[in-house]
């Protein structure tokens, strides 16, 4: 049971959005697919869930290809950044008609959530602000109960308690039943904790997919003074360096030395500045 | 399911548009009614409402498409599935349409023919009556069935066309949107009259309403030839309207 993304290649014209990539998510995890701006995130999962084709390769989802395919595809949930309701459409009619569309669409507590966020479902899907629209759509993906949900940029919008209880209810479900789930978002810090597989795409290429502790592990920082830290990084991967003044910070794939000089300080990176540093180290920055 | 669902999505959607229109039916054909009541020994006559049940169910062609397929997508219906739930919808409201119309005139015409007969005539007449049967107000079931088919199959033909025209606009960029709205009306009123003019003598037109004439058996006042190919041009804007849909990329601005 497992979503497998094999060869995919999407191109608009002389773009290239997506080139041969080769995913697969497994059942029951979390996952974080983070990437820059225009790296291909919002095209792989509209590929993934039917909403655009791909040039070449293919999506199989528990084995069945999900192109033009009702059953395959009733299996996923994408809460797209886009909404794709009608704009005259009230909420309580959303939540009705995502429980025809999607049987196992949990009605009561769509609405139980709906109060918990203050939201007011006799409301319009045009007349909600931006973060109410992105609350409506979460507590849809939250009731929705399919094998495998998508989230792109789940917290648009959200203001910071709003935030905290999208992440509280997000684990509290996955918890008590789990399934897949994959995080498209920029705020990766607040994710950091929440994922399990982190997948970083760059211009449509995949960059990293590994687990969260291997990726945190896999580099580290080094400051101090500039002439102590050049003399430690000498011949070692590099992925960014901060300068200010005599001192410096130096970011570096692999492990400590054992005998580290006193005069440097090391530390973990953080997912965030990682991936700042990983993905400024492709683009030669 | 899902298809049971799409068709309930899409006919739950025509159906207040339907109400809407009913109502001012109604309400014309109360006033209009009532004003030939008081005339006495005058002839009322409503017609046309035939073609306004073509422009209508053109206009819902056009307009659903928008709202109905990002709609769709996102509760993971692929197109095969809500182009099928579509067409159920088109033949359900266009015979919707149909019978609500049919059921009117019946009303109208039996309460002025039997109940108010002595004090004035009211007739609601179709275009379709008025090209096939003389449109001379002489009731007959046959008339009447012919009128109904007419419609209904008009009305299908004319919504898959405005879904057509709608999921061209869809796929194509504003440049050629703008080149086919401002584009095709500027050929039929002013190019090809020019051309014909110019080339033709003025044959081209005479010639074009001719062929539209026989293919329609207006001339004949042959209803089936009409039938037959408002039926053929169902066919082809419904394949045409397919092969625009099938690879429908949903828009993310």
């Amino acid at each position: 049971m497992s979503i497998e993304i094999k060869g995919l290649t999407k191109q608009y014209g002389e773009t290239t959005a997506l080139d041969n990539v080769t995913l697969k998510f497994e059942n029951n995890k979390i996952y974080g697919l983070l990437g820059r701006n225009g790296a291909g995130k919002s095209t792989l999962l509209n590929i993934i869930t039917n909403r655009i084709f791909t040039t070449s390769g293919e999506v199989l989802v528990d084995g069945e290809n999900v192109r033009e395919n009702d059953r395959a595809i009733s299996k996923i949930y994408l809460m797209s950044e886009k909404t794709l309701y009608p704009g005259d459409m009230r909420i309580n009619n959303v939540f009705k008609w995502s429980k025809k569309f999607y049987p196992d669409f949990d009605e009561k507590r769509a609405f139980e959530l709906a109060e918990l966020f203050e939201l007011n479902t006799n409301k319009k899907v045009k007349q909600l602000s931006t973060g109410f629209t992105s609350i409506f759509k979460l507590i849809v993906a939250l009731c929705v109960n399919t094998p495998y949900i998508f989230l792109d940029e789940p917290v648009l919008g959200l203001d910071a308690n709003n935030r905290e209880l999208f992440y509280k209810l997000l684990i509290e479900k996955y918890s008590e039943e789990p399934f897949t789930v994959v995080i498209s978002t920029h705020l990766i810090e607040e994710i950091s904790t929440l994922i399990e597989q982190a997948i970083i795409i760059e211009s449509g290429k995949i960059l990293v997919n590994t687990s969260r502790e291997e990726l945190l592990q896999s580099g580290y920082s080094v400051s101090g003074k500039a002439v102590y830290v050049d003399n430690y990084i000498s011949g070692k991967e590099i992925i960014g360096e901060d300068t200010l003044g005599g001192l410096k910070t130096a970011y570096v794939m692999g492990k400590p030395q054992a005998d580290m000089p006193e005069s440097l300080e090391v530390t973990a990176l953080d997912l965030q500045k990682l991936f700042v540093k990983l993905t400024n180290a492709k683009e030669g920055k | 399911m899902r298809l049971r669902n799409s068709y309930l999505y899409q006919l739950k959607g025509s159906l207040k548009p339907i109400t809407i229109f009913y109502s001012i039916f109604i309400l014309l054909t109360v006033v209009s009614s009532i004003s030939a009541f008081f005339a006495k020994d005058s002839i009322f006559q409503m017609s046309g409402w035939d073609f306004g049940i073509l422009i209508f169910m053109f206009i819902m062609g056009c307009a659903c498409f928008n709202e109905d397929f990002p709609m769709h997508l996102q509760n993971s219906v692929s197109r095969k599935t809500y182009f099928t739930a579509k067409l159920l919808s088109v033949f359900s409201s266009s015979a919707i349409m149909t019978a609500l119309y049919a059921a009117f005139t019946l009303l109208i015409h039996w309460i002025f023919q039997y109940l108010l007969s002595n004090f004035t005539v009211f007739e609601i007449t179709s275009v379709f009556e008025m090209l096939y049967f003389g449109g001379e107000g002489i009731f007959s079931f046959s008339m009447y069935l012919w009128t109904a088919l007419l419609i209904f199959t008009s009305a299908v033909f004319v919504n898959m066309l405005g879904m057509f025209i709608s999921g061209v606009f869809y796929r194509t960029g504003k440049l050629t949107r703008i080149l086919l709205a401002a584009g095709i009306p500027l050929f039929f009123i002013m190019i090809f009259p020019m051309v014909d003019y110019t080339f033709f003598g003025r044959t081209l037109y005479a010639e074009v309403f001719k062929f539209i004439g026989n293919v329609f058996g207006i001339f004949e006042k042959t209803p089936w030839k009409a039938t037959v190919s408002f039926g053929v041009l169902f066919a082809v804007s419904t394949v045409a309207a397919w092969l625009v849909i099938r690879k429908a990329p949903i828009k993310n601005k």
